[in-house]
């Protein structure tokens, strides 16, 4: 056990080094900084950002947007996940929505946003949108992985329907909430990104990185680039260890 | 595992070197110019007619919507000749592409319009809305400029909206009646005024520039690539000259150019056109007699975020 994790972990190495063996070679190919700057310019550049006195309002509102649309659809995609899990009426009715909701271009819904909402709401509208979807449809699977028998015998036993959600579902579903919120962070930063870059927020990843691509500080945007990376990284691996915590405390 | 990695970094080597010859070299058949679909292209368009009917052929003019467009010309070199905001030039200088700035055609062609009949002075725009376009690019900090001149605070005193990104976006809206007040340029100004007849010029930002500064808006650069001046001087003044009596023409004889400017699709119709002319203060000055000016308007810039300009001053060898 032990030994595979340091391989996994020595593989994981040696892609990252790869890809900045890949991206130094572009940077001598092209050999400017406004087509492809160098790994290390960008890396001071990335360190200079840390120092900008609007760095924590700009990935603070960022991060903000982001947890915000993810809870609001995290909410809103239990709730009418669980509905449409335990009925397949409400689910048929849900299904066509969540359809629509999945395959609308991500660039038309922030076309439409643009003129509905302020421009600081535009990225969560976009995140909200994007996440729910994912959560919900999660959700309605989890509820119908439950073995059916376990649910006919724990009426058969008079338990409450409250406690069979509570004892039954939920811990079933658990895990698809988990793999949900996971894939729907993965997209929702790109989502609430692309919309700072369209909506212009007084602060934002996408603000910043709209700014510095009209000043052509290639390196700015890759550095900001990298922080969404790592922001994004972060949640998910925040979602993998309370998934880690949930399969303990049921175990 | 090892060698699994050498062989990766192998293939990457051989993909670059193969990639080797991409490098392009100048030998070109033909000139490019590079324009903007607006003023610039309205100021040139006799040039623009010129080059069309000349059997030659050796020239190539490229239209663009958007200034990014026309710098991805001058990133990849294949622009020799290109009209571009002249902030967008002083960056492209300092990083070091080799463009000359051979002249200012184009003298500001900002104007705060709109609906909004009770604004006749800087004090009634006290706690009004005003729409501008993407936040920190040239329109705005030259609004938030004349603000600050005229004793308003442009974080306090006036809300500035930023919801409508791109001059199509706040076009439409202040034709829609969604935007009271805006600050946009021509030929949009023209534009919209003919959708929305409620819909009229509050104030010329150039000439308010003016005012404060001594001097009109040195918005538009006409640059030049450097191999091209030193090596074949006469024929870039051949076309550089070109465009100077374009300019002049089209400012003589509003009528014909609109023809032309219609002709061209640089506007929709030609009432349009005529009224944009006059807006859009056409002047073709050459940079090397203005160098000081030119470095007051770009120190307005620099003052507030010297990223806009490339973060320093451009020297001496880019006025030519």
């Amino acid at each position: 056990m032990k030994i595979s994790i340091t391989k996994k972990q020595y593989l994981g190495f040696a892609s990252v080094v790869a890809m900045l063996i890949l991206w130094q070679l572009l940077a001598m190919y092209f050999d400017s900084d406004v087509i492809v700057p160098s790994p290390g310019k960008t890396l001071i550049t990335a360190i200079g950002l840390f120092n900008d006195p609007d760095f924590i309002s700009v990935v603070g509102t960022t991060i903000i947007r982001g947890l915000a649309g993810f809870v609001i659809s995290a909410f809103l995609g239990m709730l009418l996940g669980i509905i449409a899990g335990l009925s397949s009426g409400f689910n048929a009715l849900l299904q066509p929505f969540l359809v629509t909701v999945r395959s609308v271009p991500v660039i038309a819904l922030i076309l439409l946003a643009l003129i509905w909402f302020t421009p600081g709401s535009v990225p969560v509208f976009i995140a909200l949108l994007t996440m729910f979807p994912f959560i919900c449809t999660n959700v309605i699977d989890g509820i119908r992985s439950v073995d059916p028998d376990i649910i006919v015998m724990a009426k058969f036993y008079r338990i409450s329907r409250s406690r069979i959600i509570s004892e039954v579902y939920i811990p079933a579903i658990m895990p698809f909430i988990i793999s949900g919120a996971s894939s729907a962070m993965g997209i929702g930063w790109r989502a609430i990104i692309i919309g700072e870059v369209l909506s212009q927020p007084r602060y934002g990843i996408g603000t910043m990185m709209q700014a510095e691509q009209t000043f052509l500080n290639v390196d700015a945007v890759i550095a900001w680039t990298i922080i969404a990376v790592l922001i994004s990284y972060c949640f998910e691996k925040v979602i993998r260890w309370s998934e880690h915590k949930i399969v303990t405390w049921r175990d | 595992m090892r060698s699994n990695l050498f062989i990766l970094i192998f293939i990457l080597l051989v993909c670059s070197a193969c990639g080797g010859h991409g490098k392009r070299s100048h030998e070109r058949k033909f000139l490019t110019i590079a324009s903007l679909k607006g003023p610039s292209s309205m100021g040139i368009i006799r040039f623009i007619d010129s080059v069309y009917n000349d059997s030659a052929k050796n020239i190539k003019i490229s239209i663009q919507d958007e200034p990014i467009q026309v710098r991805k010309m001058i990133l990849d070199g294949s622009a020799d000749f290109a009209l571009l905001p002249s902030n967008m030039a002083a960056i492209l200088y300092n990083m070091g592409f080799d463009y000359r700035l051979a002249a200012i055609p184009v003298w500001g062609t900002l104007y705060l319009f709109g609906g909004d009949t009770s604004v006749k002075s800087w004090e009634d725009l006290r706690n009004k809305r005003v729409y501008a376009m993407a936040r920190g690019m040239t329109p705005d900090v030259l609004f938030r400029f004349l603000l600050e001149k005229n004793g308003l605070d442009p974080d306090r005193d006036i809300i500035l909206d930023y919801s409508f990104p791109t001059h199509l976006n706040l076009s439409n809206a202040v034709a829609a009646g969604k935007a009271d007040l805006a600050v946009l340029s021509e030929p949009q100004v023209s534009l919209v005024m003919k959708r929305n007849k409620n819909v009229h010029r509050i104030f010329d930002l150039n000439s308010e520039w003016n005012k404060v500064q001594g001097f009109p808006i040195a918005q538009t650069a006409f640059i030049v690539r450097e191999d091209l001046l030193r090596n074949d001087p006469g024929l870039a003044e051949r076309i550089i000259s070109a465009c100077e009596r374009s300019v002049r023409w089209v400012n003589s004889y509003p009528d014909s150019a609109a023809v032309l400017i219609v002709k061209y699709n640089i506007l929709p119709d030609a009432e349009v056109a005529v009224s944009a002319i006059p807006g859009s203060n056409m002047n073709f000055v050459r940079a090397r007699g203005i160098r000081e000016e030119i470095e007051k308007y770009f120190a307005v810039f620099y003052k507030m975020n010297p990223d806009i300009i490339g973060r320093k001053m451009p020297d001496e060898n880019f006025y030519y």
